[in-house]
């Protein structure tokens, strides 16, 4: 109707500047990661075959349908379209041995969704990366089950990281680096594609949706303090590639620890906190009592970010 | 993503167009008080529209010949027509204006001669000891300085003259875009990496500089000293200016219509799009075709609907993008989200002030949140309270 008031003027979009955009979304840095994800999945699915489709469509499945859920408890915009769910459903999968139980893997998707993203607003409030809640909510409440020696006992596969520390550097003295980049070697469905994620993560890092500064460091610092005990021992203590190539290492490294509302914003921040993460993975693995100690890694250097993103540049014209 | 739309050097474009008659002007007031003209008045290019009270803002004037069509407190308009012959044994109607000699002025005689011609005059004495002349491309896709710099010299050179006469400085710089062989008398020439956000006065003068300081410097970008150019080579008053319509150079009256010099341009508006006056990072998206140009205008730019995704108040997911690439080294996230939750406490602590609003965190945010208008939004509450504390000041005082 008011069109015909104006016959000759069309109506004008008015917007504040800047009237461009660089075109990235929500939605297609998550699509990103997806595709980035894509080859541990199908290597996943090469080593543990249907068990591990199983418990990567259920998570997901689970962390959409919670966050929906919550969403509309709390009377806001659904916004699982966005693809953040998917993502974080898919990471949470590749944290859970294979032969995870239905309700393990529910539960776990839950907790994470609610306790990692949802409790905290919507995306872009939680401290800690969710994925790393959903493990020490699963990993404290049910840890027989989380335990991926007890329940992969089914397999031909072997995991380094409880023979490093049940049976010592004898155990894995034939250990292959090549052989763990293919993902031949027992652990976390999706976290031992070790190959795969790195594959990944240097895609992530190409296309720009994360920076270098936290993968760089915590490698750096991985091999490091790794380097060092192993030049303290090397019969008691392993190589500091033995770390990085086992475990959830590779996961946490591009995946996790760059997750974005949990890690710091600036760059002295963030190398800070990739160091701190490379640091805590070493220190978990020849200290701690599990196996495998990225997760809590992930979870302290996490408490840390505060701290780094206090770590920023003087601002242009400050004294 | 694509870095090469941040690319300020477009090369010569040739010389600049000169715009057709519209059929109106619409000439924009900024507080001018008193209006010379009144409705049906019939008017000439240069005769005086308004009149400033405050002596460093420059008068306004009519660019065409016509008939006033309707005076108000923030524009004129004056429909473009032949005057009507005079009457049997009339003297004839005045059909221009003189020029006015400003070669013997000087000091306060000559800002005034200036002010009357049209020339905002306060910008251009500031009181400081360097000088430098920004004559890189503003914004990306604006392409007027390096034709400017070739084609109209003699307007550049003159307005050089003027301005070296006004400004107390002792010391001038002309800053190049990398790789221009333009000349200049008397002036120091600095090269600036032709990229987007370098054109910002702000880092023109750090790269200049070398300090992160504006203190005894004073800017002056290419538009505005091609407009005093013009003014200081004629004597006459101002009437036209630059306007790059998407990257072509038009000469246009001032106060023609958007939509007119759109129309010449053969460029479509259709619905939902958005028509920017000024640079597509920082200028200002209009709603009205009808609304004319002002002295200051040096773009004009149409985006089409959907060419970008709306703007959304999804909260900030702390991806650090606009960290990344904001050249004040501030924090754009925490600020828009102080501002967003009204804690100007913080936003002065997180150095709010220090934005040069370049535009680049609302470039590169992938949730596409607002975050220059949140940071324009908060710069002006935080005037507003301390304001407010003055004011309270004062009254203690008294």
């Amino acid at each position: 109707m008011a069109k015909q008031s104006l016959p000759t003027a069309p109506f004008l979009k008015v917007a504040s500047a800047p009237h461009m955009h660089c075109g990235t979304s929500i939605k297609g840095m998550m699509t990103t990661i997806l595709l980035a994800l894509l080859p541990a999945a199908v290597g996943a699915i090469y080593w543990y075959g249907m068990e591990a489709v199983r418990v990567m469509a259920l998570s997901i499945a689970t962390a959409v349908i919670v966050e929906a859920l919550c969403s509309k408890i709390m009377e806001k915009e659904i916004r699982i379209d966005d693809f953040h769910a998917v993502v974080t459903g898919l990471l949470f999968a590749f944290i859970l041995p294979a032969g995870a139980e239905w309700w393990l893997v529910v539960a776990g998707s839950a907790a994470t969704m609610v306790l990692g993203k949802m409790l905290w607003g919507n995306f872009g409030g939680a401290p800690i990366c969710a994925i790393a809640v959903g493990w020490a909510f699963c990993t404290v409440s049910w840890p027989l089950q989380m335990n991926i020696d007890a329940t992969m006992l089914n397999t031909t596969l072997v995991n380094p990281l409880s023979q490093l520390k049940y049976f010592g550097m004898d155990a894995i003295a034939d250990a292959s680096m090549k052989e763990y980049l293919m993902g031949n070697q027992l652990g976390a469905l999706g976290a031992v594609q070790v190959g795969a994620l790195l594959l990944g993560g240097i895609a992530l890092l190409v296309r720009k949706v994360i920076t270098w500064e936290i993968p760089v460091a915590t490698v750096a610092a991985v091999l490091i303090v790794g380097g060092i005990y192993y030049s303290i021992d090397p019969e008691l203590y392993a190589n500091p590639l033995f770390h990085l190539f086992t475990g959830s290492t590779m996961l946490a490294i591009f995946f996790l620890l760059p997750d974005f509302t949990s890690s710091p914003n600036t760059r002295g921040g963030k190398i800070v906190f990739g160091l701190m993460a490379g640091f805590l993975i070493i220190l978990i693995r020849t200290y701690g009592q599990y196996p495998d100690g990225v997760l809590f890694a992930v979870l302290l250097a996490n408490m840390i970010t505060p701290l780094c993103d206090m770590i920023k540049p003087k601002p242009f014209g400050a004294r | 993503m694509n870095k090469n739309i941040f690319i300020l050097t477009h090369g010569d474009t040739g010389a600049f167009e000169t715009g057709s008659v519209p059929f109106e002007v619409r000439i924009p007031l900024n507080g001018h008080g008193k209006k010379s003209v009144k409705k049906k008045a019939e008017v000439y290019p240069g005769l005086l529209v308004a009149d400033h009270k405050n002596a460093k803002i420059g008068d306004m004037h009519c660019g065409i010949t016509g008939v006033v069509t309707e005076v108000s407190d923030s524009y004129v308009i004056v429909k473009a027509q032949d005057l009507a012959a005079p009457a049997e044994g009339e003297e004839p109607k005045p059909t221009s204006v003189d020029p006015v000699s400003l070669d013997a002025l000087e000091g306060e005689e000559l800002q005034a001669a200036l002010k009357g011609l049209g020339v905002d005059i306060r910008p251009l004495i500031k009181r400081c000891e360097l000088l430098i002349i920004n004559a890189l491309n503003p914004e990306p896709g604006i392409t007027y300085a390096e034709s400017m710099l070739v084609h109209a010299k003699g307007t550049i050179n003159a307005g050089m003259e003027m301005l070296k006469r006004l400004s107390p400085a002792t010391r001038s710089v002309v800053a190049l875009p990398t790789g221009s062989n333009a000349a200049f008398d008397d002036s120091d020439i600095a090269f600036i990496n032709p990229q987007y956000p370098n054109s910002l006065n702000e880092l023109v003068v750090a790269n200049i500089t070398g300090k992160e300081s504006m203190k005894g410097v004073n800017v002056i970008d290419l538009h505005t000293l091609y407009n005093l150019g013009a003014v200081a080579e004629s004597g006459m008053p101002l009437t036209h200016t630059v306007v790059c319509v998407e990257g072509k150079n038009i000469v246009a009256a001032i106060g023609t219509p958007v939509g007119a010099l759109l129309k010449d341009a053969s460029i479509e508006v259709a619905d939902g799009d958005t028509v920017i006056m000024g640079g597509p990072m920082r200028g200002v998206a209009t709603g009205d075709l009808n609304k004319g140009i002002s002295k200051e205008t040096n773009a004009l730019f149409v985006m089409p609907s959907g060419a970008t995704a709306p703007i959304s108040d999804h909260a900030c997911f702390s991806c650090g993008a606009c960290i990344q690439h904001c050249p004040s080294r501030i924090q754009p996230n925490m600020i828009s989200r102080y501002v967003e939750f009204n804690e100007l406490d913080f936003c002065r602590q997180e150095n709010i002030s220090a934005c040069m609003e370049c535009g680049l965190c609302t470039y590169y945010c992938p949730a596409r949140r607002p975050m220059l208008q949140y940071i324009r939004l908060g710069k002006h509450k935080i005037a507003l309270e301390e304001a407010q504390v003055t004011a309270c000041a004062l009254q203690v005082e008294e």
